[in-house]
């Protein structure tokens, strides 16, 4: 399987927390959330749209998304997405568990050549 | 809390993927339509046609199908799918293989009919489930004598205390299973079955009757009317289920009993009882001496809380007692023991010893198994190109092993549907036609399947499935497959020494057994057509004893005592006629007739020698040929005259004359041990010849020569088997049975007749075990003969295979078919002939080994006619493959080179 190389792709595991988090703000179908989270990035965040579909299903199996069949705007049939309880304490672990992540890189990175 | 609904959340959506899956399928289609579609429309509306669009929004989802497999695969239901492409694909390889398939299906089925109807049987029989309330609590009481180590029935007096006593086991009762003359009306007298039994009988079963009543403790007593109960088959068979049946009455052995009860349907209890009279246990205990009485079988049901043990100690100290009181139990100890164990008499049973023989059969589906597997393996071989590609494109082992795994399974799963159809069939039928315990199949044996047995089936198709299937797709997916790769129209895979050495070893063994095999079977078989040239229903048989029970003795016994047993027994109405033999001589090989030229010195066929009373023919309305029939100086005990009938007379001297030639036994050179020599007899002279006892359309031959002797007083006194056989009046042996004891033991207290028996029922039984002789010789037969062709098919598929390419370039250089096709069978006719040669060698051995009897007669025809179809089946197994060879086209085996 061709690794993705480009800075833009979303890093491995980073794509749940993403979905989590944009699925907090309102609930979406698949299509919707793809370009969403591009949206948000201001299309830095490259989501490869097959593989937003597996971690749907991911997600749902653990019981942190919910999805349901409704009727969009222009009257077409989608399959919806919602964060359920369980989905929203997941996202705060998930979160604080990136920030401490983020936080351990940015000191690594800040460190000076020691005299 | 953050785990149960993970757990749940994740195992519903997991089991509506696996039932839904069809649904789940639909939406996932319906879900990645939709997002193609708001792609394809946001693509279009920023310029692009409606056609390019669709396409780039389909080539960002990164392609439909591989999304959906990875959404499967996120699932972890990505293996549904294959492995039913992965079935579907074992259907195709079915079909495209058909001669892989129907041989390898047929031998795996035997193979694992065989095992599933030892296991089948088994279960029935030694491991049944009594089909009644709690009859897994019911359980068999037996006195064991230490002196003979067998069980002693004649138990009534201790049954009887432990009835009142034991607090281990209620509902104890006894019956004994005894022949009454039964009539109905003025019908003729037939003898049935009888279960005279105690009430506890009925109570223990906890069965209602169907109408009426059945037995209270009351009618046990002496001087109570007569009564019986019958079975819904008899009701219905006897009486037309009339409404009225309770209170009518037939006659048991001349007396009166009124009918008070009807069981219902399939109420056998204690066996396979229809007739149920009371045992009136006290009158007969009464009436008897400890250790005599009736013959009765004790059972009873654990009382709550008391189990084997418990019951077994309380019964111990019972025996002990008894013991210490009466010397007549001093070496008796009674014994507690799963109710069937005592009926079928396998008491004791070592499981290992059932499981060993469960294995035994099961070890002839290993064999099969291992054929077939050997040829998938060539098949595999054949398959190395894709297995390899397949492998490139990034299919794992396991993938691959998975599926060929899977193939093997859907032919074994085939198999063992009619593995296990046969294995039913035939044991049901065996059961019909063998006759179970006490003249009946027992009520507990079904031959139904059950889960477990599902279960079984199922689970022997894995095993077959994983020997077929796994063994070559592992040696076929091992380290070579690097090599294969590169010459992928080739193969790199070799059939190993093992695998021709089983095939030169199979074509052996088919060879050297199957001859031998044939004649046997078909002997067999001709010689259950043969039938008595009499009335057999109305002659009977019986043999004279000395001695009791189990304690049979042989012991010579004077022709006084036997002419008295005669002069009684003829004055006795039912008999019509008497005649009585022995077995004389049978120890003394074959027959030599002097002047006849014959391999070994002796007749090359079974003779049948009998030393008979002079009125022997008589009885049998045997006509006499020609010269005398016996008179009282040819019973002097070195009389010399002997007669023979038709069948001996033809079959030694065709159309000359019997009469004054003189036979004698031949001798006996040592085999091994030295006692085994003998010199041989004195000559014997024929004076007369009479017609058949039996006769034979299909096969006159079958009918076995006689020579018949005048027993002489010592004959009878050497303790050889004295038969007596008898035509009676009518065709009821009941009857019968007591008036020939009686005269017996007047004659003399020791004597007795044993298994007296109708002739008919005797022949019946004999070719009930002929016939199905030949059905498991027949089935070794076809296993074993298309095994070995399959073999050699395989052979030579594989060989094709592998020399595809020379194939290829000598067809490219100018060979002729002829060449090619020679190049192809040579080593194959090679191996072929070794097996051969080394079968007809072990046909050999095996003859000698028998004396000759194998491949006596027929034999001598078959061993060659065998070794000729051997050859042809070996010559058209190859010759499929090799033809596939011939199609080779150059350009195809160079293309694959390249």
């Amino acid at each position: 399987m061709a690794k993705p190389t480009s800075n833009e792709q979303v890093l491995q595991g980073t794509l749940d927390l993403l979905i989590l988090k944009t699925l907090s703000l309102a609930p979406m179908h698949g299509w919707g959330l793809t370009h969403r989270i591009e949206q948000l990035s201001q299309d830095v965040l490259q989501v490869g749209q097959g593989s937003i579909y597996p971690a749907l299903v991911r997600l749902e199996q653990r019981g942190w998304i919910d999805t349901e069949w409704r009727v969009t705007e222009n009257s077409r049939r989608a399959k919806y997405y919602r964060l359920t309880t369980a989905g929203r304490r997941a996202l705060g672990q998930e979160l604080a568990s990136w920030n401490r992540f983020v936080g351990a890189v940015g000191l690594v990175l800040a460190a000076e050549a020691d005299a | 809390m953050k785990y149960p609904v993970r757990l749940v959340a994740g195992v519903r959506e997991r089991l509506r993927g696996l039932f839904l899956r069809d649904r789940v399928d639909a939406e996932m289609e319906e879900e990645l339509r939709f997002h193609m579609e708001m792609e394809a429309g946001k693509l279009e509306q920023s310029g692009l046609s409606r056609d390019e669009a669709s396409r780039v929004a389909a080539a960002t989802l990164g392609g439909v199908e591989r999304t959906k497999d990875e959404v499967r695969d996120a699932r972890g239901l990505a293996w549904i799918p294959g492995t039913k492409l992965d079935f579907v694909l074992g259907l195709r390889m079915m079909r495209k293989h058909p001669a892989l398939s129907i041989v390898g299906g047929i031998g795996m089925a035997a193979g694992i009919a065989m095992s599933v109807g030892m296991l089948v049987f088994i279960r029935a029989n030694i491991y049944p489930t009594i089909p009644l309330d709690e009859g897994d609590r019911i359980v068999a009481l037996e006195n064991r004598d230490a002196t003979v180590n067998n069980e002693d029935r004649r138990a009534i007096h201790d049954f009887l205390t432990w009835r009142r006593e034991l607090k281990s086991v209620e509902d104890l009762g006894a019956f004994a299973d005894v022949q009454r003359n039964l009539s109905i009306g003025s019908e003729d007298p037939q003898p049935v079955r009888v279960a005279e039994m105690t009430a506890a009988g009925f109570r223990i079963a906890r069965v209602q009757p169907l109408m009426g009543r059945y037995f209270v403790n009351d009618d046990e007593r002496p001087g109570q009317p007569p009564i019986v109960v019958i079975g819904y088959d008899v009701w219905n068979a006897k009486f037309g289920k009339r409404a009225d049946i309770i209170g009518q009455s037939v006659k048991l052995n001349g007396v009166v009993h009124t009918i008070v009860g009807v069981m219902p349907k399939d109420y056998g209890f204690p066996v396979s009882h229809s007739w149920w009279i009371p045992l009136r246990a006290e009158a007969a205990a009464s009436a008897s001496p400890r250790r005599q009485g009736p013959y009765i079988y004790i059972f009873g049901r654990l009382a709550p809380g008391a189990t084997l043990e418990s019951a077994q100690a309380e019964l111990s100290a019972f025996g002990r007692r008894a013991a210490a009181e009466f010397p007549e139990n001093a070496k008796i100890e009674p014994m507690v023991m799963p109710y069937i164990h005592s009926i079928i008499d396998i008491q004791g049973i070592e499981t290992w010893s059932v499981i060993s023989m469960q294995l035994m059969m099961s070890l002839l589906l290993v064999v099969v198994a291992v054929n077939v597997a050997m040829l998938v393996y060539a098949r595999t071989a054949a398959r190395q190109g894709e297995i390899a590609v397949r492998t490139a494109l990034g299919a794992s082992r396991k993938r691959i092993v998975s599926q060929l795994f899977i193939e093997a399974l859907t032919l074994a799963l085939v198999s063992s549907a009619a593995g296990a159809a046969i294995a039913y069939g035939g044991v049901s039928l065996a059961s019909k036609i063998t006759e179970g315990e006490m003249g009946g199949v027992a009520f507990w044996v079904t031959y139904r399947p059950d889960a477990w047995m599902l279960l079984y089936v199922v689970g022997i198709a894995v095993f077959t499935a994983m020997i077929v299937g796994v063994i070559p797709a592992l040696q076929a997916t091992g380290k070579r497959l690097e090599v294969n790769l590169r010459s992928l129209g080739g193969s790199a895979m070799r059939l190993g020494r093992t695998w021709t050495t089983l095939i030169i070893a199979q074509v052996a063994i088919a060879v050297a057994v199957l001859p031998a095999t044939v004649n046997f079977a078909w002997n067999e078989m001709l010689g259950a057509l043969t039938t008595p040239a009499y009335d057999a229903s109305r002659y009977l048989i019986a043999s004279l004893v000395v001695g009791g029970g189990d304690n049979e003795v042989r012991a010579g016994i004077s022709s006084d005592k036997i002419r008295e047993i005669v002069r009684r027994l003829e004055e006795t109405p039912a008999i019509e006629d008497l005649a009585y033999r022995t077995s004389f001589a049978a120890r003394r090989g074959p027959v030599e007739v002097e002047g006849v030229n014959s391999p070994m010195g002796a007749l090359g066929f079974r003779t049948g020698s009998y030393a008979v009373s002079p009125d022997y023919f008589e009885l049998y309305d045997l006509r006499l040929l020609g010269g005398r029939a016996f008179t009282v100086a040819d019973m002097d005990t070195g009389a010399v005259a002997v007669v023979v009938n038709q069948a001996f007379a033809t079959k030694v001297f065709g159309s000359a004359s019997a009469l004054g030639r003189r036979v004698r036994y031949a001798a006996l050179a040592p085999v091994g041990n030295p006692s085994t020599a003998r010199a041989a007899s004195r000559w014997y002279e024929i004076v007369g010849v009479v017609s058949n006892e039996r006769v034979n359309e299909a096969a006159p031959d079958k009918i076995t020569p006689a020579l018949y002797y005048a027993v002489s007083p010592a004959t009878l006194l050497r303790g050889e088997e004295i038969v007596f056989e008898a035509r009676m009046q009518g065709t009821a042996l009941g009857p019968v049975v007591p008036v020939m004891r009686k005269v017996a033991s007047d004659v003399d207290p020791s004597l007795r007749f044993a298994g007296v028996r109708l002739q008919s029922e005797e022949r019946r039984q004999a070719t009930a075990i002929a016939r199905l002789l030949a059905l498991g010789l027949g089935l070794v037969l076809v296993s074993v003969f298309l095994l070995s062709a399959a073999g050699i098919y395989a052979l030579v598929s594989f060989t094709v295979t592998r020399r595809r390419k020379e194939i290829g370039i000598r067809s490219a250089l100018g060979a002729t078919q002829l060449q090619v096709l020679t190049a192809v069978l040579r080593p194959v006719a090679r191996q072929i002939g070794l097996g051969v040669m080394i079968g007809v060698a072990g046909a050999a051995v095996v003859d000698r080994l028998l004396g000759g009897e194998m491949l006596g007669g027929h034999g001598r025809i078959l061993l060659p006619a065998f070794t000729v179809a051997m050859s042809i089946v070996a010559l058209l197994a190859a010759f499929g493959p090799a033809r596939r060879g011939l199609q080779t086209q150059p350009t195809e085996a160079l293309r694959a080179e390249a």
